[in-house]
């Protein structure tokens, strides 16, 4: 018995030592995660000298720093524009798809209703099959939605994840509380708004932020559909801008930022990085709990 | 009104034409809130899906979508012969199975590591760090890498440290392979290990202190417990993303490429694009979206109906 004791506090030590290096591995991807954005942050807020130097930037360095970039290109139009495209796009869109989804999900979450079967395929079978971009890029067209934002806001409007998502949760509500609308006289729309509805605010919350994030960030859509430049959203901006930088709206673009400013583009490219990035950044530490959530429940099968 | 709302749970079941249709409109309200989604359902899924019949017919720019002349499997046989496609082809399986490779175990691993942090205020914003990228779209983390990456970039500098000399990482097409695979690999390691580490939460700590007991070190439970506890999901999660094969990261990649490295960034999905949108070349990119299509089905289809008979009915996605 005397033995063990000196063979317990090795042990504890090695587990000191591996609990250190555990930490410092988990804090090394974690770093790494973060490396581009904090590159770019400082980068936005350099002066040449520290923007040009080469190697790693991690923090903007004080005495080394300015604004300016981001002054001028607040005076672009097109950042306003697209900014204001992307909030519109992002609230509508959001909106849409959480009002077709709820009501989509409430029936199919009734399992008397006659044809449930049928409305569940229609559904489940666009996850697994779809026409593909040029189908639907021709059907969007036959309808008359190309330059529209209303066809941004659509995208994902009916989404089958998300509205089996939904669904569950609705299953899990019990039904004796439906029931009691009931009899006091509630018609089923009622109770689906005054019952069903406030009681799935977090699975609303989680999804809303789920679709609002997508829309956010989507571009591809408004690559293919959109070409008139007032109804460019602000992720088509940025990627003509900075990706598609040969053409002669980004040469201008980047003339009428640096202008005035002893600036060169690559803060003014980093600080459009940035004016995109800034909203998810701040609501990232608030909502990234339902976002953590939102992989759980999707992962409860139906 | 009422009565009929009340009606709704009808447990006895409708015999007769009258007393059916009578069972079904009681249901009216419901059916009225699933129009909504099928009007969309239709215009933006169905719809498209009619469309594919193009892939089988010239496109008419003058009549509907399906008015144009009949060519059977033409653009099909087109794209067997097309060199510019099989290139692609091979392009989107090895860059989707190099990410498979390399970038499944990253996440299981970065469970495992999370898992022995025993500080839960590190745990928690380590983690909430790691899944930043996955949040930020293609466009912009592109950008930041075409940056990262360009010849006055941090890698650049790091590689003139040690000797050498600056290159176009992004110009060349192997190191551009390398490159979008480390990337993608990166912007999704976080989020994939949320699945581990839930499953890793559900692990009874009374195993640990028996090990402990037993006299296992750190490394010893995270073999003996923590991993066979994980290996379901793992397996499961495995076959399942061997089913998204063809799926190479559209956004990714089209945002990344550059003319420079087509013979091995081009993907079928980029193909698409170029083919049927951008040449106008619709009845062809419809053929080759479809032949994706299928095949990602059969896929998805195969690997879910494995993954079902490995861990039974609650693993799978349908």
């Amino acid at each position: 018995m005397s033995k063990k004791n000196p063979n317990a506090i090795r042990k504890t030590r090695g587990d000191a030592i591996f609990g250190w290096i555990v930490a410092i591995l988990v804090g090394f991807i974690a770093l790494t995660a973060l490396y581009p954005f904090l590159h770019v942050t400082s980068v936005s807020l350099s002066t040449n000298d520290e923007a040009f130097r080469g190697g790693f930037h991690f923090f903007p360095i004080p005495g080394k720093m300015t604004i300016d970039a981001y002054k001028n290109l607040l005076k672009a139009p097109s950042v306003w524009l697209g900014y204001k495209n992307t909030i519109l796009v992002t609230a509508g869109g959001t909106f849409l798809a959480l009002v077709v989804y709820t009501l989509f999900a409430y029936p199919l979450a009734r399992r008397d209703l006659p044809g449930r079967n049928v409305f569940t395929f229609l559904l489940v079978f666009t996850m697994l099959f779809n026409g593909g971009i040029i189908p639907t890029y021709i059907a969007m067209k036959q309808l008359n939605l190309l330059n529209t934002l209303f066809v941004l806001m659509c995208q994902n409007i009916v989404s089958a994840f998300n509205i089996m998502v939904i669904r569950n949760f609705f299953m899990s509500i019990p039904t004796d509380l439906e029931e009691a609308a009931r009899i006091d006289g509630a018609g089923h729309f009622t109770t689906f708004a005054q019952i069903v509805l406030p009681l799935s605010k977090p699975v609303l919350t989680t999804i809303g932020l789920w679709v609002g994030v997508g829309h956010w960030n989507s571009w591809f859509a408004a690559t293919m559909y959109i070409q008139d430049k007032n109804k460019l959203v602000l992720q088509a901006v940025l990627r003509n801008t900075l990706i598609l930088m040969s053409n002669d709206n980004a040469s201008n673009f980047f003339k009428q930022a640096v202008e005035g400013t002893e600036l060169g583009q690559i803060q003014v490219k980093s600080a459009l990085i940035m004016i995109s990035l800034i909203p998810i950044l701040v609501i990232y530490p608030f909502v990234y709990k339902y976002f953590e959530k939102g992989i759980m429940i999707g992962a409860v099968k139906g | 009104m009422k009565k009929s709302a009340l009606a709704a749970p009808a447990q006895d079941r409708p015999s007769g034409f009258a007393q059916k249709c009578k069972h079904i409109w009681s249901y009216r309200v419901f059916y009225l809130m699933l129009i909504p989604g099928l009007v969309c359902l239709f215009f933006f899924h169905y719809m498209p899906m009619y469309g594919i019949g193009l892939a089988f017919r010239e496109f008419s720019f003058t009549g509907g979508i399906l008015s144009g002349e009949f060519v059977g499997m033409k653009y099909f046989q087109q794209a067997f012969r097309d060199k510019f496609f099989l290139q692609a082809l091979r392009n989107t399986v090895v860059i989707s199975f190099s990410k498979l490779i390399f970038g499944f175990p990253i996440p299981v691993i970065f469970a495992l590591l999370l898992n022995e942090i025993t500080n839960q205020k590190y745990k928690k914003v380590a983690q909430a760090f790691s899944f930043l990228p996955y949040f930020v779209s293609w466009v912009v983390l592109s950008s930041i890498f075409i940056n990262l990456f360009s010849l006055d970039g941090p890698f650049n500098y790091l590689v003139q440290i040690f000797g050498g000399q600056p290159t176009v990482f992004l110009g060349e097409g192997n190191t551009f392979v390398k490159i979008v695979v480390i990337t993608g690999i990166w912007q999704t390691l976080g989020w994939n290990s949320v699945i581990y580490t839930a499953a890793l939460s559900g692990v009874d700590p009374q195993l640990y202190e028996a090990a402990v007991l037993d006299g296992a070190g750190k490394l010893k439970q995270m073999w003996h417990i923590s991993l066979p506890a994980i290996s379901n999901v793992i397996v499961i999660m495995l076959i399942l993303s061997v089913g998204s094969i063809l799926n190479a990261g559209f956004d990714q990649i089209f945002n990344m490429m550059n003319s420079a490295v087509l013979d091995k960034a081009e993907i079928i999905d980029t193909y698409v694009y170029k083919k049927g949108l951008q040449e106008m070349n619709y009845s062809y990119g419809t053929a080759i979206g479809l032949f994706k299509s299928v095949v990602g089905l059969i896929f998805v289809l195969t690997t879910n109906k494995i993954a079902s008979v490995v861990g039974g009915d609650e693993s799978t996605l349908f």
